[in-house]
């Protein structure tokens, strides 16, 4: 049985802390075989191989005791705990610890729907609670609510809310919408926020701030606590739900597309954030690269153009949908089409207009609808498995919009992988989402990748565009790019990780945030040895 | 336990009978309440979730048939069209499904047994290659 261990840890003891574990959650809940059990715990999908993150141990709680217990361990032995709830975050690293040797705090099992309150609209879940799991059992209980959900619909409310993730209803920016967190901290006490703080509280998950500082937002990829619980406001089904297509001719209309979009979408004319995708992206959800290019160089645009008469999609194409009654809609949809169809070219779709088998319509129709599915996850076979997702924030505008997709066109080309991108119309900015897809079992393809990743972020943050978000690999890089103020805030960060947990058990690393008694050396440390 | 059943020989596979279980649709103990009181309620661990109820919640999303179901799609490309639905398929056998289940295939990744416990991991194994 092949066995990894925490960096500068004696087998023996860890040995011991095991057994500690075992005694907490049950044997049967405590992994250890690299080459077997431990597998499910690696990422396949991301530019270093899969052994380069391998657990020393999966342990999975299954309550908040537990965690509590395992923590208690955690602290005697120094064991670094990474923790995950439905471990589906491909592109940033899924299931994976940021190190070789890490425990990985499985919280799969706590996956209870505490709650759910239709005459308020909210939910109260675990963090092992699916979209796919709350989602069936609202239509199982015939409520009137929608929820909001990730493209690939099998991760999860909390682990994508707390990663700063969107998704397609008018309810997308998922933290807005989250209320109330329940937090477990290192020393194993457990905190709840907001008007969740007071006891007997008759609106812990209905207002989001209470009395005091606001908490909830430094346990967003952070590492000062374990989230436990937390609540989510649900979209009750509106009487009438309109979504629409818009496809335009050419790569140059970005610019005009985003600043039509940005009145409509600020004065909330569309609830809902716009996704305006380039054809390249919306081709490879429903194509098969191998059809029509079987070289691993990039696509030519040529062939592009052929995919993109054979599927019927524009240069750039725009879903967004209109949520109320029939009334409203009838006076909003001829502002909206009317403002998108005035750039020349432009065609405009409505439920019914496109084929049945037109993959993107159909799943993009159902997500802006909150009904989760797995169609964008085809986007993964285009280059071989391997993926890696970027999203710099940009100004909602067309200078911006372009600049951004001109500048990531000639990383993308200067690394030779083919350039699949779409912005996220999220309202004053616009999410400018990049995937990288490569095949991760091509040493080459790797290398290549993980260089571009790398050009990808730093130049983004020359142009001023932030990432929203980063795998494990990249941690540090971008939040070394968050370094306004003689790098005020990731001080901070470290004042509060050191007092929020002076042990340094939580995730070491997420975000670039390190327990300050750890000497350099070893936060660069990936690959422990293995015995 | 059985929770390296994915890579055991296959004579010890058909051997191997789950016996584990954990606390299931833990969605069935929520309720519908119609006032902000938040309640929760005790967790039935015994629950062992059907074959449709574990395909409809881990498997049909990418394994359905018709377009938008990206395994469907890849292992159409890679093996056939006759290949390319897994429900119902004549030469699947328990042991490799639930090998597959616990080690992933292509872009499939593993599923681990805090997803699909091992005693659903037969259910779901018998559900999937029954006609």
């Amino acid at each position: 049985m092949k066995r990894y261990y925490p960096e500068g840890m004696e087998h023996r003891k860890f040995d011991q802390a095991v057994k500690e574990l075992q005694q907490v959650v049950g044997q049967e809940w405590v992994f250890l075989d690299a080459d077997t059990e431990l597998q499910p715990y690696l990422d396949r999908m991301s530019a270093k191989p899969a052994d380069y993150r391998v657990p020393s141990v999966a342990v999975a709680a299954a309550s908040v005791e537990e965690i509590q217990a395992v923590l208690k361990v955690a602290r005697a032995y120094s064991l670094p705990l990474w923790s995950t709830g439905n471990g589906r975050n491909w592109a940033y690293g899924g299931p994976a610890v940021k190190q070789s040797g890490y425990v990985h705090l499985d919280l799969k099992r706590m996956n209870r729907i505490i709650e759910v309150n239709e005459e308020l609209a909210y939910a109260v879940v675990e963090p092992g609670v699916s979209y796919y799991q709350l989602y069936q059992y609202i239509k199982e209980k015939g409520y009137k609510l929608w929820i909001d959900c990730a493209a690939p619909g099998w991760g999860g409310l909390i682990g994508n809310a707390h990663e700063h993730g969107a998704g397609y209803t008018p309810y997308g920016d998922h933290f807005t919408f989250q209320n109330g967190t329940e937090v477990v901290l290192s020393d194993g006490s457990v905190v709840r926020t907001g008007p969740w703080a007071m006891s007997g509280s008759k609106t812990p998950h209905i207002v989001k701030y209470g009395y005091g500082p606001y908490l909830d937002g430094m346990f967003t990829q952070g590492n000062f606590g374990i989230i436990t619980k937390a609540g989510f406001w649900l979209m009750p089904e509106p009487p009438a739900y309109k979504p629409f297509l818009f496809t335009y001719e050419r790569d140059e209309d970005l610019h005009q597309i985003m600043e039509i979009l940005r009145p409509l979408k600020i004065n909330q004319v569309i609830p809902n954030s716009p996704l305006v995708e380039h054809g390249r992206y919306t081709c490879c959800v429903q194509a098969n690269r191998e059809d029509y290019w079987t070289e691993k160089t990039p696509v030519p645009e040529s062939v592009w153009q052929q995919m993109y008469k054979d599927f019927d999609v524009g240069a750039w194409n725009v879903y967004g949908a209109l949520y109320g009654t029939d009334e409203t809609i009838a006076v909003i949809w001829p502002m909206v089409k009317q403002a998108l169809l005035s750039i020349p070219g432009a065609r405009a779709y409505e439920q019914g207009d496109r084929p049945e088998n037109d993959v993107s319509w159909n799943y993009r129709e159902k997500l802006m609808r909150g009904e989760p599915n797995m169609s964008e996850f085809v986007m993964v076979n285009w280059g071989g498995g391997g993926h890696l997702n970027f999203t710099p924030l940009t100004p909602s505008s067309g200078a911006h919009a372009t600049t951004s997709y001109e500048s990531m066109a000639k990383i993308f080309a200067k690394y030779g992988f083919d350039y699949l991108t779409e912005f996220v119309a999220a309202g004053r900015a616009q999410i400018h989402m990049l995937i990288l897809a490569f095949d991760p079992h091509d040493e080459d393809e790797r290398q290549r990748a993980d260089a571009c990743a790398r050009e990808i972020i730093l130049e983004a943050a020359r142009l001023g565009f932030g990432e929203l978000k980063a795998n494990l690999e990249y941690m540090d890089l971008v939040a070394s790019t968050y370094n306004n103020m003689d790098n005020g805030l990731a001080k901070l960060n470290q004042k509060l990780k050191d007092i929020l947990d002076p042990a340094g058990i939580l995730s070491p690393g997420k975000s670039g945030i390190w327990p300050s008694g750890w000497p350099e050396d070893r936060k660069g440390i990936v690959n422990s040895k293995s015995s | 336990m059985n929770r390296a059943i994915g890579f055991l020989p296959l004579t010890l596979l058909l051997a191997i009978v789950g016996c584990s279980s954990e606390p299931d649709e833990q969605a069935m103990v929520a309720k519908r309440v119609n006032s902000a009181q938040p309640r929760t309620e005790p967790v039935d661990e015994q629950l062992v979730r059907s074959g449709a109820q574990i395909y409809q919640r881990h498997c049909q999303a990418c394994h359905d048939p018709g377009a938008g179901h990206p395994a469907t799609l890849l292992l159409g490309q890679k093996y056939g069209a006759e290949k390319a639905v897994i429900k119902g398929r004549k030469e699947l056998n328990l042991v490799y499904v639930k090998t597959i289940v616990r080690g992933g295939l292509l872009e499939m990744p593993p599923f681990r047994p805090t997803e699909i416990t091992d005693a659903e991991l037969d259910v779901i194994a018998e559900f999937i290659i029954k006609p």
